[in-house]
């Protein structure tokens, strides 16, 4: 029998759009646990990235984040963490859990149920204070979230990105950086965010996941009786924006006292998660940059010596592409040109037997990987069932065999270069 | 012919299988059956502080550029017919490798055709080739690796705390060298360095996934008797020079473009040899669990008084040569962080740690610890790294259990001390400022 087919999740309906995912797994010793909140992205951006931090902050039963964490310790050690990204025109709040399975810690019973109760408590009970969220706690969590955004630049290779993936969606939702903007801090208040906690809880998407050495009815009947759901109905979520790229890319120059240059391509990819095409994108970008034996590193880095690293990656939730590359301030026309020479080699057809079966084999290997990993696996899947696509490793794997060389080359002639973006020295 | 043995733990419920092979290789296989993923690695003991060494028996030391055993690493993928990370495709399979103080580490993971992959691994590592061009070459990609992380403000602040922190001991100098220190190497001495520490004598072997462990060391045997070994494999000088309690400076200031300041404290560890490693490692880290950690006293009133945040820690980083400690993160105040740090460590050495405290951080250690066993490359890279510090790896759940109020403070006393610290910190240049961008597309 074959080993992927082995393992699959299993569906329960918790609530009125909210349902639970469990992929009962004996191969681990920990037992990972999602929760996964979905809304559109749009204006409310900064106060859906605060929300979850002002969460972390404590619960009814934990009002503290030291609270918090001895009752993790104690849990032997379970991981807890908040935080938001961003899923094409979705902006998702996300909450983890990790816990060892109770079965290698004598006399522990009980960790996974606890654990599923914390994660019920930290989502529903926030310490309140008032109509509002703990004013303390949004206030913290707001100059905090400030630091964070304005931290961007300290990081030159997210920094580059993020400037990026600005200029190229100007106007579109995407354009919002997942972490919100600064402007929006000052106008929220305590009980603005508490309103904005109901609502969601009332009204959003949420799916939750768990994965592990786990009997799925069990934990079905341990999430409904943990989670107490009143819902309204449920708010229907924006479908991704596609757009072309412009008949010549954009180029957008930037200047600050950096020790290398930081070039960043985006590229309409032509195709999401929506589209049957996204699988030909994805073995495009296989070809031009996502491996070591992809056209970018053997020419950007091996053949011409420009850059340490050189790679592409598929936003395949927005239908972008981005090629990055850092390389020497003097090798900004030479690194563009080059990198621009890939893709057309691509898109003239040169492209080897040898390079797709490469490509092809690591592709496989990437998807029967995450059989490996629950979390990826987790949100992975979690990407794909916001556009309706539930796929199996099995079956993703057989969509990876039967892409042919035409199919490439046919998805690398709709990938278009959008916006060219370079940090550079300041002069 | 090589004798095999079976070790494990009854609280992970798992067991591997070791041995010695060929040329004194210490070879061990980690079964995880019902995995796809399968991992294979090699370290050998070479680390950026191994600058001074004999280069043959009888010989005397003689220093190499800082940054060379990095170098190496990259050297090794250059190969006269084929490129290496092409034929790692082939088999769906990913590599690479990294360098860090004291070990080079080479690995491949892929969830097809392991032996193939394991071949190509070994080729990989033991049949180098030394070409005049190819090394040009890539001290152009690893000028712009260094820069990359010259390019972090974090890794800024790291690596000035080192060359605070110590002064004579090679820790102090970045691993990767210095776009000035790479241009000194060529062949040559590429060529002594890797007879001189690609021994098998001298190197670990690991592997982890769904595999049979004596077929795998078959093929090891096999495969590395065709390898050509350079050196006879004899013990290794590597002339360490000594670390005075002093540092080089207290204080490494520097402005960068960069948000907000962040501080680092170092403490260096001279007490090194008075308990086991294993033990060491686990009570100093304890002890910062206790004192800095997310439960702390500390770390509760000033995330609340906003002079810290998430992205404060303290961690311990230990080996036989040398070791320390790093608590630190990004504040508005880092001059009043680094004295609450010091008034800290200061209150502690006059109170006593609480049991129940102790208890609670080694349950959340060893709940971490049998979590850490379920992914290949973490199983292997974490039997690696103990291995090459002469750690059992299966010994930690006893060792952590044995650890006491009275341990804990001794190693206060003895490592978290004043003058064997120094204090980094980074600051926002003053004409920091929104970075200018200008749009040269062509207008519609």
């Amino acid at each position: 029998m074959n080993q992927l087919a082995r393992v699959d999740f299993e569906r329960f309906e918790l609530a009125e759009g909210v349902r639970l995912w469990v992929l009962p797994d004996r191969r681990f010793k920990n037992v990972a646990m999602r929760a996964f909140v979905h809304r559109s992205l749009d204006d409310l951006a900064t106060l859906t990235a605060l929300l979850p931090s002002v969460l972390r902050r404590g619960c009814r039963r934990q009002p503290t984040m030291a609270k918090i964490a001895a009752f993790l310790e104690n849990l032997y050690g379970a991981t807890y963490g908040a935080d938001v990204h961003k899923l094409g025109e979705r902006h998702v709040l996300s909450f983890a859990i990790d816990v060892v399975h109770e079965r290698f810690v004598s006399g522990s019973r009980r960790l996974i149920a606890q654990a599923v109760e914390f994660l019920a408590r930290v989502m529903r009970e926030p310490v309140r204070e008032g109509k509002g969220l703990k004013r303390e706690y949004v206030e913290g969590e707001k100059a905090n979230l400030k630091r964070f955004i304005e931290g961007l630049v300290n990081d030159r290779g997210t920094y580059a990105h993020e400037r990026c993936v600005r200029e190229m969606c100007r106007g579109e939702p995407f354009e919002r950086y997942e972490y919100g903007s600064v402007e929006d801090l000052p106008s929220i208040t305590p009980q603005r965010l508490a309103e904005f906690h109901r609502e969601l809880w009332e009204t959003a998407p949420i799916e939750f996941f768990v994965a592990g050495d786990v009997a799925p009815e069990r934990m079905a009947k341990l999430f409904g009786r943990t989670f107490r759901f009143r819902r309204r109905r449920v708010r229907a979520l924006a479908p991704p924006v596609l757009k072309p790229a412009p008949p010549e890319p954009r180029e957008v120059v930037e200047r600050m006292d950096v020790e290398q240059g930081h070039l960043v391509l985006g590229a309409r990819a032509g195709a999401t998660w929506a589209d049957e095409g996204v699988f030909a994108v994805s073995f495009a970008n296989g070809v031009l940059g996502a491996f070591p034996h992809s056209k970018l590193f053997r020419n950007v880095r091996e053949q011409e010596g420009l850059a340490y690293a050189a790679s592409s990656s598929f936003d395949a939730a927005k239908g972008l592409i981005f090629i990055n590359a850092g390389i020497a301030f003097a090798k900004y026309a030479d690194a563009r040109r080059v990198i621009a020479e890939q893709l057309d080699a691509i898109r003239q057809g040169d492209v080897s037997a040898e390079e797709m079966d490469k490509t092809r084999a690591t592709l496989i290997n990437r998807v029967r990987s995450r059989n490996d990993a629950p979390s990826a696996r987790i949100a992975f899947f979690d990407e794909l069932q916001a556009y309706d696509r539930i796929l199996s490793p099995e079956e993703h794997v057989a969509r990876i065999e039967a892409i042919s060389k035409d199919e490439v080359v046919r998805a690398a002639q709709r990938i278009g270069l959008d916006t060219i973006y370079f940090l550079t020295h300041a002069t | 012919m090589f004798q095999v043995k079976a070790i494990g733990n009854r609280l992970l419920r798992e067991r591997m299988v070791a041995a010695t092979l060929a040329g004194g290789l210490r070879a061990a296989v980690f079964p995880k059956p019902g995995l796809l993923k399968k991992v294979a690695c090699f370290a050998t003991r070479y680390g950026s502080i191994d600058l001074v060494f004999s280069p043959a028996a009888g010989q005397p030391p003689a220093p190499t550029p800082p940054g060379i055993a990095h170098f190496l690493e990259h050297q090794l993928f250059k190969k006269p017919d084929f490129d290496v990370l092409m034929e790692f495709g082939k088999f769906g399979a990913s590599s690479n490798a990294f360098t860090d103080y004291t070990t080079t580490t080479y690995y491949f993971s892929g969830t097809e055709r392991f032996e193939e992959s394991l071949d190509l691994l070994v080729r990989l590592v033991f049949f180098p080739h030394f070409a005049d061009e190819r090394v040009a070459r890539e001290k152009q990609i690893i000028e712009q690796e260094l820069r990359m992380y010259d390019d972090s403000p974090d890794y800024r602040l790291y690596k000035n705390l080192m060359a605070a922190l110590y002064r004579e001991h090679p820790v102090r100098l970045d691993i990767g060298g210095t776009v000035r220190t790479i241009q000194d190497i060529d062949r040559g001495l590429l060529e002594r360095c890797y007879r001189r520490f690609y021994h098998p004598s001298n190197m670990w072997f690991v592997a982890c996934g769904d595999l049979d462990p004596e077929r795998v060391m078959d093929q090891l045997s096999r495969a590395l008797s065709q390898g050509t070994f350079g050196s006879d494999g004899a013990a290794i000088e590597r002339n360490y020079p000594v670390e005075p309690v002093q540092t080089f400076q207290r204080l490494a200031r520097e402005r960068a473009v960069v948000s907000r300041p962040r501080v680092l404290i170092g403490f260096k560890d001279l007490d090194l040899s008075s308990s086991r490693l294993l033990d060491r490692e686990l009570s100093t880290s304890v002890l910062l669990d206790l004192l800095f950690g997310s439960t702390s006293a500390f770390h509760q009133t000033w995330y609340r008084q906003g002079l810290i945040d998430d992205s404060f820690s303290a961690s311990y980083t230990s080996d036989t040569e040398f070791s320390f400690s790093l608590i630190g993160g990004e504040t508005e105040e880092p001059d009043r962080l680094a004295e609450a740090v010091a008034r800290e460590i200061r209150r502690a050495a006059r109170a006593r740690l609480k049991k129940r405290d102790i208890q609670r951080a080694v349950r959340k250690r060893l709940g971490r610890y049998l979590r850490s066993f379920d992914n290949p490359e973490g199983i292997a890279f974490l039997l690696l790294s103990c291995a090459v510090r002469g750690i059992d790896v299966f010994g930690v759940p006893d060792a952590l259990k044995k650890l006491t109020v009275r341990r804990l403070e001794e190693r206060l006393r003895a490592h978290l001390r004043e003058e064997q610290a120094a204090v980094s910190i980074i600051e926002p240049a003053p004409e920091v400022q929104r970075p200018k961008s200008e749009d040269r597309s062509p207008k519609p």
